[in-house]
Formats: C-alpha cells, sequence, structure tokens
C-alpha cells in the first residue's frame, strides 16, 4: 500500500489567533484590563512604558482603550543598537496603535560610545530618567513583564519589587507567550517586522525583541543568531 | 618583550614557498556529515582557503597567533597571495552555496570543565558568575546535505590544502558541527566565482559594479573580522553588471 504523504501548512498567526477565543485567553484578557482599570482609578499620572516589542505593544494597546491621553514612554537604544528602520516602525506602530502622547528619551552615550555602550540604560535610564519623571509627578508606570519570562522576573513580580522609585503596574503579569500573540494576532496590533524574520526560526515562543549585537548579549550567542539573520547591520558603524 | 608581528613574519618567511600552477574555473562540493554553525548567512571561500594557509605556514604555531592582530601586511607575499586569481581587490572565489539552505537554532550550555582546574588556585569555582559562568547560548545552524564553492585558481593546490588541513567548515568544530564526509573536485569550462547569470557570487565593492540592484557594508576580503575591509559591497545573491575593468 502507498503512503501518501500529506504536506500541512500551517498558519501560525492564524492559529494563534485563534485562541484568542478561548475561554482561557478570555479570562486573562479580563483580569488585564481590571489591572489597568483599578491602577488608572488609583493614581494621577501614570505613563507606558513602550519598548516597541511584543508585550510593550500589546499591553500598550489595552492601557489606551482605558485611557487614550496617556503618556507613552519610549527609550530609544540609537543607531548601533536598533536600525533607523527598526526605530521609525516602533514610532509609527505606536501611533497606529493610538498613542497620542509620545515622549522618545534616548542618551548621548548610544552615538558616542557605539556598540561598546554598555549599561546605558541602568544609568541614564533607571538612575536618570525615572527620578525626573517622578519630578514631574509621574506616580506610576505600566510595564510589560511577565511571569513566564524568566524566574528572575517572576520572583520580581512576586515579591514586587520595583526597579524604579515609580511604582510599576505588569498587567500582563500571568500572560503567557500564546496569549500576547493571541491578542496582537485577532485585534491586528501592529508589531515589530523583526519578529517575522526571527520566529520562523528561533519559534513564536521564544522569540524576544532586543538590542541587536550588544555585547551584553554576546554571552547567549545572540551576536551569532544576528550575524545571519540581521547581517546588514552589522557593520552600520561604517556607514 | 617579543613584537609579535615580527615573529610571526619570520616564521612565514621561513615556511615554503608555495609554486602556484595553472590557475582554472572549478567547482567544489563538500558532502556534510554534520549541520554547518553559522554567524554568517554565508562562509567565505578566500576566508577558508587563507586559514588553511596560515596552518600550513605555522602548523601549532597558528593557535598562538594574536586575536584581533590583522596579520595580513607583515606576510611575505608568497603567503599574502592566494592561490586564487584576483580583480582588483577580490579574489575569484563565491561564497557558499548550502544545499539545502534553511536556517535552524540550537542551544548549547558552556560550562565549567573539570580540566580548566589544573590552572586555578582556588578550590572552590563559580558557575553562577564570573569567568566560569555556566551559559545557555544560541547557536544558529544549516543542516545542509552539501555545501558548493565556485573559485577561479590552482585547484591542486587548494586540493591539497582542504585534504591535509581542513577540519570542518563553519563555526564550532570543535562540538561536532561543520564535519565533512567527502570533498568532490570538477574543473569547469566557465567562470562562475564573482558574477554568474546576472548575480553576484560574493561580496563585490560596488566600485567594480556598473550597475546593481542592492548594496550593503558588508566585509570584502580576508580577514573578514577586521572592520578595515568593509566597504559598501553588493551582497551575494543580487543582480548585478561588472564593470569593464
Amino acid at each position: 500500500m502507498q503512503i501518501e504523504k500529506v504536506v500541512m501548512v500551517v498558519d501560525l498567526k492564524k492559529i494563534l489567533a485563534m485562541w484568542a477565543d478561548t475561554d482561557e485567553f478570555k479570562e486573562k484578557l479580563q483580569e488585564a484590563d481590571g489591572i489597568i482599570k483599578k491602577a488608572l482609578a488609583s493614581h494621577k499620572k501614570p505613563y507606558v512604558a513602550y519598548s516597541g516589542g511584543k508585550d510593550s505593544s500589546c499591553m500598550l494597546y489595552l492601557v489606551l482603550r482605558r485611557c487614550p491621553d496617556v503618556t507613552v514612554l519610549h527609550w530609544d537604544y540609537g543607531p548601533y543598537y536598533i536600525p533607523d528602520w527598526l526605530r521609525t516602525e516602533f514610532i509609527e506602530n505606536a501611533r497606529k496603535i493610538g498613542a497620542k502622547n509620545l515622549r522618545i528619551e534616548t542618551s548621548d552615550d548610544y552615538l558616542r560610545l557605539k556598540r561598546h555602550a554598555v549599561n546605558v540604560l541602568g544609568r541614564e535610564y533607571i538612575g536618570k530618567l525615572i527620578p525626573n519623571l517622578a519630578r514631574e509627578g509621574y506616580d506610576l508606570s505600566f510595564v510589560g513583564l511577565r511571569r513566564e519570562e524568566s524566574l528572575k522576573r517572576k520572583i520580581r513580580i512576586d515579591t514586587k519589587k520595583f526597579i524604579t522609585e515609580i511604582e510599576e503596574c505588569w498587567p500582563l503579569a500571568n500572560w503567557s507567550w500564546k496569549d500576547v500573540w493571541a491578542c496582537i494576532f485577532a485585534n491586528n496590533i501592529p508589531y515589530a517586522s523583526t519578529y517575522d524574520i526571527y520566529a520562523p526560526v528561533v519559534g513564536w515562543d521564544k522569540v524576544r525583541l532586543v538590542t541587536f549585537f550588544d555585547p551584553e548579549f554576546d554571552h547567549f550567542g545572540a551576536g551569532n543568531v544576528d550575524g545571519v539573520l540581521m547581517w546588514r547591520f552589522k557593520n552600520i558603524h561604517q556607514g | 618583550m617579543l613584537d609579535e608581528r615580527k615573529y610571526f613574519h619570520d616564521r612565514l618567511a621561513s615556511a615554503p614557498p608555495i609554486r602556484w600552477g595553472r590557475f582554472a574555473p572549478f567547482r567544489i562540493s563538500f558532502k556534510m556529515g554534520s549541520p554547518v554553525a553559522v554567524t554568517m548567512p554565508w562562509i567565505n571561500f578566500d576566508g577558508l582557503i587563507a586559514h588553511l594557509m596560515l596552518l600550513d605556514a605555522l602548523g601549532d604555531d597558528f593557535f598562538i597567533t594574536p586575536k584581533k592582530l590583522d596579520l595580513t601586511d607583515s606576510l611575505p607575499k608568497n603567503r599574502r597571495l592566494l592561490p586564487i586569481k584576483k580583480t582588483g581587490d577580490i579574489y575569484h572565489a563565491s561564497v557558499s552555496m548550502f544545499i539545502p539552505d534553511s536556517l535552524r537554532v540550537t542551544h548549547l550550555y558552556k560550562r565549567f570543565e573539570d580540566r580548566w582546574t589544573n590552572n586555578l588556585k582556588t578550590k572552590k569555582v563559580s558557575i553562577a558568575s564570573g569567568k566560569f559562568r555556566s551559559y545557555f547560548m544560541a547557536e544558529p545552524y544549516i543542516p545542509c546535505r552539501e555545501v558548493v564553492y565556485y573559485v577561479f585558481g590552482d585547484m591542486n593546490i587548494i586540493q591539497d590544502l582542504i585534504e591535509s588541513y581542513l577540519f570542518g567548515l563553519g563555526n564550532d568544530c570543535r562540538v561536532g558541527f561543520g564535519m565533512v564526509r567527502d570533498v568532490v573536485f570538477e574543473e569547469m569550462d566557465e567562470d562562475m566565482s564573482l558574477v554568474a547569470k546576472g548575480i553576484a557570487m560574493r561580496p563585490i565593492p560596488v566600485d567594480m559594479c556598473e550597475e546593481y540592484e542592492d548594496s550593503a557594508y558588508i566585509a570584502y576580503k580576508a580577514p573578514y573580522w577586521n572592520p578595515r575591509n568593509v566597504a559598501l559591497c553588493v551582497p551575494p545573491g543580487v543582480k548585478c553588471k561588472l564593470k569593464r575593468l
């Protein structure tokens, strides 16, 4: 008997979008919505920390549904870690999601130190920008942190440990990667196109958006993966 | 203090000269026994041959060559030039063609091995942080059956270098990636090493092209790790037309 080989072309995006119809997802969505509602009611001047990644895009979409005028804070890692076209995409996506008050901050260190700029986020963002925001009256930060991401983040959420002096709110704390993608695909939330480059190789469950060719991630082999998938961006400093 | 440049120059100068023979276009096909780990979408053939020529000249000293120090300028001419035809600043050697070409990513554990204990002063080794920290590292690889190159050069010297010194292709051969089962050399009538059917077969500086559809900043000559060797190039696989040189 001849066995016919059936080749199934699986559209993972459609399958993930279908996850949005499940009761499990609806419960998570309701929970996140409740967290956002409560946080907005109890704080005067919140902002959304938006990196351009999938989690913060999803969270931004949820927060903007309840508070369309909320400040959206985007930290720009400079042209040596994030290509210009991707930076533009982040900003366009935020606007498409509905951000009206988009605030973009960066540090001169990224231009000065190029790909030797290490720990700038801790020094400039957490050390200088956040205290400034606190002085400006910001009292809450929406952060797209999830328990599932790492043990360190799980502990941080469980112990309610804020890394900044401004209180943090994590509406997606209990979401899984499936929930995030389901929310994105089912609601047509715009997301960074690099996910479409990396996810087919590393998997939709493992794909993360981080700075490219960043020496901080060299130990994890990220430079090798970037070298293959983002090879055009490797020699940006020569341009 | 030892002058590394001078030491390696003298070592290379004392290596027996390589006598070039007839140059002809040919195709090399590596039959692979294990997937090829990569750090770029392709592997440059002239880089590979430059590596094998250094191994040939230096022997075990190759493994103490200084890292991130480009020795090219201090190499004697006979050991600096590869047995491959050269046009302008680039060699007639294509980049790798992986058959089939599909990228995968696996993960390796970089962890402490007890063979390193000989040189340790302390009895306890921290694997949670510091020099011996264990890492879960991403390793991109291409599970191909065959890797093909097109070259215009001295096939006999290249065959000899490959058969004598090539341990494997690509990154992390030491853990089993890129093992070669067999190598097939075939002479060809046509030179397909630079541009074949209007398609760039290797990075070609845009200065050498009359027309091109795309460009990017990439290294175009060995050592490919050196940022000095980066220029605006037509990447492999892109339509282009060479200038008449």
